[in-house]
């Protein structure tokens, strides 16, 4: 299927292979900051002049203007690569569908071939987009974040190879737990909201019956059942964020106790991984 | 409504989650406050690293057990914290969920008939999750917003004024930007879903009349006209996503601009010795995490402008007027006789329908009521049932009033059967035993057979424990009908309302139908709206209704006869010839 797809990009080749490029020069740019600030640090620690200091707020400045130049370069690429597959998408489909025969038309039914070219594909326009410049951009400020704190922290950098794993067994837990109840509650709430439409289309029948007060508890035994457990399963998603906020400082205090002033990147890059973190699960639950 | 009254009544619904709700605003202050504090602590450790090798073990380790403690109470209040507002939230919106519900069951039929079905529907649910949602981002991030962006802000100036300044000043600038961003880029985006629903448009003329298309060899010019739109949407696509990518890079820059300034500045302070490197630390975390907050309210006061207006839509409901109570009225004393007198009706007071309106029904006797569409036949029964009141005149049952009576005891002796059948969803045993929740199996199985769709239950996968699906599309128009008059089986009502279903039924249910209806009205007060000839020949009167008026009521003889309307309706409907029908 993704073969069949990927057809249709055909000219778009080079900015969809540019994007991803022009994401990771970005993303390294920004890990970078942080680091120039603690040299900073260290440096005054030392005793330096404001020659030193001027010098080291253009480095920043610098950095900040060619990330900005970087990310909106990955945007343009991004936006013209995964339109213009659209377009190549859609081209493909009519010109297909043109050939098809009557009976693949009533097969497929016109409104269904119409969402299929418009709806369909602007989903397929957003997930590849999201493929070549969003999701990548995760993993690699990860992997640039890890680095670096390894660079500024030396060893100590090792307690994310602790905490990370620890936050990610927890989160896995707590979204393997609240998954089903919450999937469960969906298919609940799905039915409450079925039954209000039975009951306002169906009016006439349940006041024929005089079935309104049946109706009402039912209805009410039903929200309540649903409200219990969109609360239990929110209790249990509740965990996340002292989660992460405790793996975050807790990472810092380690990194403090042992008398390092790494703790000014360690921080950056506990945070991003909670932001991936994050956005992954989001996704996943999507 | 006005804001204020709505967001009165609004909270006025929280009021029984008020314990919850301050639960929340207290956690939300010990938590916030725990997080603002640890870069305090931090920087405060940092301090005591005074340079490689000076370093001030024990004065730390004392640091990092304050520090682990606040972490811990912290961890814990958060949780509370989106524990409370989800317990307020869910418990606010359930409490209004069913008040709306509870407004729908009792309000009288003529509103839900002058509303959109979809729209009122999508009220219940749709608003009611807006709501939610705006409730429950406001209760979390609101609270938690305002207070991180005030204690920031308390905590920053309580260490250097300067520095303070500096995070305010620039902060806002990436709020602008992204502002700026989304004004510019939502006008493309509308260029963009215009040119998407032409695309479509075209797309669906050109299959769907794909035979013309070919027959005039017009594919080319369709495909030329195609591409021609297709370009114009990737034009208009990539100029929106362009500038709806820019947001990231551009708060980014802005962020990284703050970053870079406050430790540039804070670099200056500390070289002057006005401020100490773990300050600065403090400083940078809090840069950090200044802007989210501000970026978070913004989000959620859409939310919220969203929630209002869902709350507005859903008091709307509320407010409506419900039937009136009739508590203290009598019961209808059972019968069938029904008689009707002078009784004027419309649903609007510009269209007159039903004038003066008299008819004389005894026990047993069947009506069968004939006329071309919209005559009034539905207009009718709404009355009967009193699913509408009547303007003039009066309806009586047995010889009371049907309005001095309660209007359960009133419909609980009509059955009703519709060409549009309703069945639930659920089991059909359920489906059944609906005017009869305690009904035995016996009974309806007993009711089943009387109505002649025994043997196709049987024939269901699960039989009568099989679920029908939404709206019953898992079996057959006919067989719909038959269930619904197993349903009337189980109640056995003194007078039945009957519609004849005019088509999509094969001849074999059909029949099925015919014979359950003769079943079933036997000695019973009937109603029939009829289509068919032979149930109007055997009715005991004929009532001719044209423009809401009755202008013929007799026997079919006597109709035929007397060779007025009728007599015409007749000749020109069923009086022909079958071959030539068809």
């Amino acid at each position: 299927m993704i073969k069949t797809l990927a057809r249709s990009i055909r000219e778009f080749k080079k900015p969809a292979i540019l994007t991803p490029l022009l994401v990771t020069v970005e993303v390294i740019l920004e890990c970078i900051i942080p680091f120039i600030i603690a040299k900073l640090v260290n440096e005054m620690q030392a005793g330096c002049g404001m020659d030193v200091i001027v010098n080291y707020g253009i480095q920043l400045v610098i950095m900040a203007i060619l990330s900005l130049i970087f990310g909106v370069a990955a945007g343009n690429t991004c936006a013209t690569a995964s339109t213009g597959f659209a377009r190549n998408l859609r081209k493909d489909m009519f010109y297909r569908i043109q050939d098809y025969s009557f009976e693949n038309i009533d097969k497929f039914s016109v409104s269904s071939l119409v969402t299929r070219m418009t709806t369909d594909v602007v989903n397929i326009q957003m997930s590849f987009m999201m493929i070549i410049r969003v999701a990548i951009r995760g993993p690699l400020m990860l992997i640039f974040s890890f680095i670096m704190g390894f660079a500024m922290g030396g060893r100590l950098a090792m307690i994310f190879l602790v905490t990370i794993p620890l936050l990610s067994i927890g989160l896995v837990l707590v979204i393997r737990t609240a998954t089903p109840i919450f999937r469960r509650v969906f298919r609940k709430y799905d039915a409450l909201n079925d039954s209000v439409q039975e009951n306002v289309q169906a009016m006439r029948v349940v006041k024929s019956y005089v079935r309104e007060d049946y109706e009402k508890k039912k209805f009410t035994n039903a929200a309540e059942d649903v409200c219990k457990d969109f609360t239990k399963a929110e209790r249990i998603m509740a965990l996340n964020n002292p989660m992460m906020q405790f793996c975050v400082y807790a990472g810092m205090a380690f990194v403090l106790s042992f008398g390092s002033y790494a703790v000014i990147t360690s921080q950056g890059a506990e945070l991003r991984t909670q932001m991936l973190l994050e956005d992954l699960f989001a996704a996943g639950l999507v | 409504m006005k804001k204020q009254a709505l967001t009165r009544r609004l909270l006025s619904y929280t009021r029984s989650s008020a314990f919850f709700l301050i639960l929340a605003v207290l956690s939300a202050v010990i938590s916030v406050g725990m997080s603002l504090w640890a870069p305090v602590l931090i920087g405060g450790a940092i301090d005591y690293i005074v340079a490689k090798g000076q370093v001030d073990f024990p004065a730390i380790l004392r640091i990092l057990i304050i520090l682990i403690a606040s972490i811990l109470i912290g961890a814990l209040f958060q949780w509370l914290l989106a524990y409370a507002t989800n317990k307020a939230a869910y418990r606010t919106v359930n409490d209004m969920r069913t008040s709306v519900f509870d407004t729908l069951m009792r309000v009288p039929l003529s509103y839900m008939d002058s509303k959109a079905h979809g729209d009122l529907i999508s009220r219940v649910t749709v608003d009611i999750d807006q709501i939610s949602t705006g409730l429950l981002q406001g209760f979390t991030q609101l609270f938690t917003g305002v207070i991180t962006i005030l204690g920031t802000l308390l905590f920053m100036l309580s260490v250097n004024t300067a520095i303070t300044v500096v995070v305010v000043l620039v902060t806002p600038l990436s709020l602008f930007v992204a502002a700026f961003i989304a004004r510019r880029s939502s006008g493309m985006f509308r260029k963009q879903s215009a040119e998407r629903g032409e695309l479509g448009a075209l797309v669906e003329e050109m299959i769907g009349n794909q035979k013309v298309v070919k027959a005039f060899s017009y594919e080319a010019r369709a495909q030329a006209k195609f591409e021609e739109i297709n370009q114009r949407l990737y034009d208009s696509g990539v100029k929106s996503q362009f500038y709806s990518s820019l947001t990231n890079p551009c708060t980014r820059f802005v962020n990284g601009i703050v970053y870079a300034l406050v430790g540039i500045t804070g670099a200056i302070n500390a070289v002057y010795g006005r401020l100490t490197v773990g300050q600065l630390s403090c400083f940078l975390t809090y840069a950090n995490q200044y802007t989210k907050p501000f970026n978070e309210i913004t989000g959620v006061l859409t939310e919220l402008q969203s929630a209002f207006a869902s709350a507005a839509r859903v008091f709307e409901v509320m407010d409506a007027v419900t039937e009136s109570s009739d508590s203290g009225k009598p019961e209808l004393t059972e019968g069938g006789s029904v008689s009707v007198s002078h009784v004027d009706f419309s649903y609007t007071p510009q269209q007159k329908l039903i004038e003066d309106f008299n008819l004389q029904v005894i026990p047993g006797q069947h009506v069968a009521i004939v006329g071309p569409t919209g005559c009034g036949k539905t207009t009718l029964i709404n009355l009967l049932m009193r699913f509408y009141d009547v303007n003039a005149g009066s309806i009586s049952v047995n010889g009371q009033d049907i309005r001095n009576v309660t209007r359960a005891s009133l419909r609980a002796q009509y059955g009703m059967v519709l060409q549009d059948t309703w069945l639930f969803s659920g089991t059909v045993r359920e489906n059944i035993a609906y005017g009869r929740p305690d009904a035995s199996d016996e009974e309806i199985i007993a009711a089943a057979k009387a109505a002649h769709t025994h043997n196709f239950i049987k024939r269901l996968p699960q039989g009568y424990d099989t679920v029908l699906s939404e709206d019953g599309s898992n079996i057959s128009q006919g067989q719909k009908q038959l269930l619904c008059i197993a349903r009337i089986m189980l109640t056995k009502p003194d007078m039945l309302i009957l519609d004849e279903a005019t088509s999509n039924i094969d001849t074999r249910t059909e029949l099925r139908i015919q014979k359950a209806f003769a079943h079933i009205m036997q000695g019973r007060t009937s109603f029939i709206v009829a289509h068919r000839l032979s149930t109007i020949r055997e009715a005991d009167t004929i009532i001719v209704m044209n423009h809401g008026h009755i202008i013929e009521q007799g026997t079919h003889e006597a109709l035929l006869q007397k060779g007025g309307f009728y007599a015409e309706l007749y000749n020109s409907q069923f009086a022909v010839p079958a071959d030539e029908n068809e």
